[in-house]
């Protein structure tokens, strides 16, 4: 393998005095070839050029608990506020409003799935009333309020669903005790595990 | 009558170009490697169209890989050994300098603050091997808090620099492992982290 190929150059000439033997200027490669391409695969494989993206996620700070009753939240018109409740098997409940049967309040909750048509439109208009309304669809309040079974990928996808649709003001936060007693009641059987992991983490 | 023979090509091919192609781009995947770094954690990240990329450097990750195990690792090997020097003597731990030397070479782990020594103690083989329980995260016992604020302050001792935290969850772990920890991070007053999402096309374009 590792010859040197001399081919080409010392023959000797018709009739003619034996000329210098001319060395090739040709080596056999193939070794080299064999390494080169051994040390291009390890370092395809072992390599890792795309990077991995984040989303940028802030937070709210935590009212220190002495400080909770001298702190006023600030007020904001219940028609701004818009909840998502992010429930198991992809499915979304939401409301706009206060969620207060005991006072009267009992805004439409619905429900809906990921899907653009769905959620995207149900945002868009809800942009579009507090434009109206407002003056400025920056307005728009988000409350996003996963469940205990939700999964993680849907709150990442509501929080992108928040970029894509231009929400300026969200947040997660956890639900209130309206909230999950109106998931008991109105859903299905199944949800009642819901309530119980709800009940159990807070 | 004249043999007819045939004529026998070489078997031999110029292989200059290929070579230099080769080493072409050997060169490249060379120069931009980055070495995939050894996870503890398999996880596959939900995606979403941000497409700011991971700063290079002073980066603190927390991983949850899909049953909630919670696992930690600072992309700096010298804040690493500072993180770990600083919680094993705030644990009255003394550590050798093998054991040392052992954490540094971990990019990421996942055990609790207890076994920490014995883990340590495993060969590199056996400890490739160990199935990482994931650092304690609960009510009961919470050694996460302590790792990250002493991450914090190792990577600003060693580099000057501060660290960010990034968290890498898995997209079917469930919320309140998540919340669990966006809960840590309120306590220890990071407000401001990013999650790890693979990028998807923004339906806008």
């Amino acid at each position: 393998m590792a010859e040197l190929d001399t081919g080409g150059g010392g023959g000797k000439h018709k009739g003619g005095k034996p000329r210098g033997k001319k060395a090739s200027t040709r080596i056999d490669m193939t070794a080299m070839v064999d390494l080169a391409f051994l040390l291009l695969t390890f370092f395809v494989l072992t390599t890792t050029i795309s990077k991995p993206n984040v989303l940028p996620v802030v937070i709210p700070p935590k009212v220190d608990p002495n400080e909770k009753d001298q702190v006023e939240p600030p007020k904001v018109a219940e028609s701004k506020i818009l909840t998502l409740i992010i429930g198991k098997n992809d499915l979304i409940y939401t409301y706009v409003g206060l969620l207060d049967p005991e006072n009267g309040k009992n805004p439409e909750v619905k429900k809906m799935t990921f899907a653009p048509e769905q959620l995207r439109k149900w945002l868009q208009e809800r942009k579009d009333a507090v434009k109206g309304q407002f003056g400025d669809a920056k307005e728009l309040i988000v409350l996003i309020k996963p469940l205990s079974t939700s999964r993680y990928a849907n709150v990442v996808d509501i929080l992108d669903e928040m970029n894509i649709s231009e929400v300026k003001k969200y947040t997660l936060a956890e639900l209130n005790d309206n909230e999950r007693t109106f998931i008991v009641k109105v859903n299905e059987p199944d949800n009642a595990e819901d309530i119980k992991l709800v009940g159990a983490d807070s | 009558m004249p043999k007819n023979k045939i004529a026998r090509k070489s078997s031999k091919i110029d292989m200059t170009a290929m070579v230099d192609l080769a080493f072409l781009l050997l060169t490249f995947f060379m120069l931009a490697t980055n070495f995939k770094a050894e996870e503890a954690a398999k996880v596959e990240t939900p995606s979403s169209i941000s497409d700011t990329v991971i700063p290079e450097r002073d980066i603190m990750m927390i991983t949850v890989n899909d049953s909630g195990k919670v696992f930690i690792g600072i992309d700096n090997k010298d804040s690493r050994a500072a993180m770990l020097k600083k919680v094993a003597s705030a644990n009255k731990i003394t550590l050798t300098e093998e054991e040392l030397h052992a954490f540094t070479l971990e990019t990421n782990f996942g055990v609790p603050i207890t076994q920490l020594k014995a883990w340590l103690a495993l060969s590199p083989m056996e400890r490739e091997s160990f199935k990482q329980p994931g650092i304690p995260c609960d009510t009961v016992l919470n050694d996460l808090p302590q790792w990250i604020v002493q991450g914090r302050f190792g990577h600003k001792e060693v580099t000057s620099n501060d660290i960010r935290v990034v968290l890498k969850a898995d997209k079917n772990t469930h919320y309140p492992a998540i919340s669990n920890i966006i809960e840590t991070f309120r306590e220890l007053r990071v407000h401001n982290f990013a999650l790890i999402t693979t990028l998807e096309d923004d339906p806008r374009n």
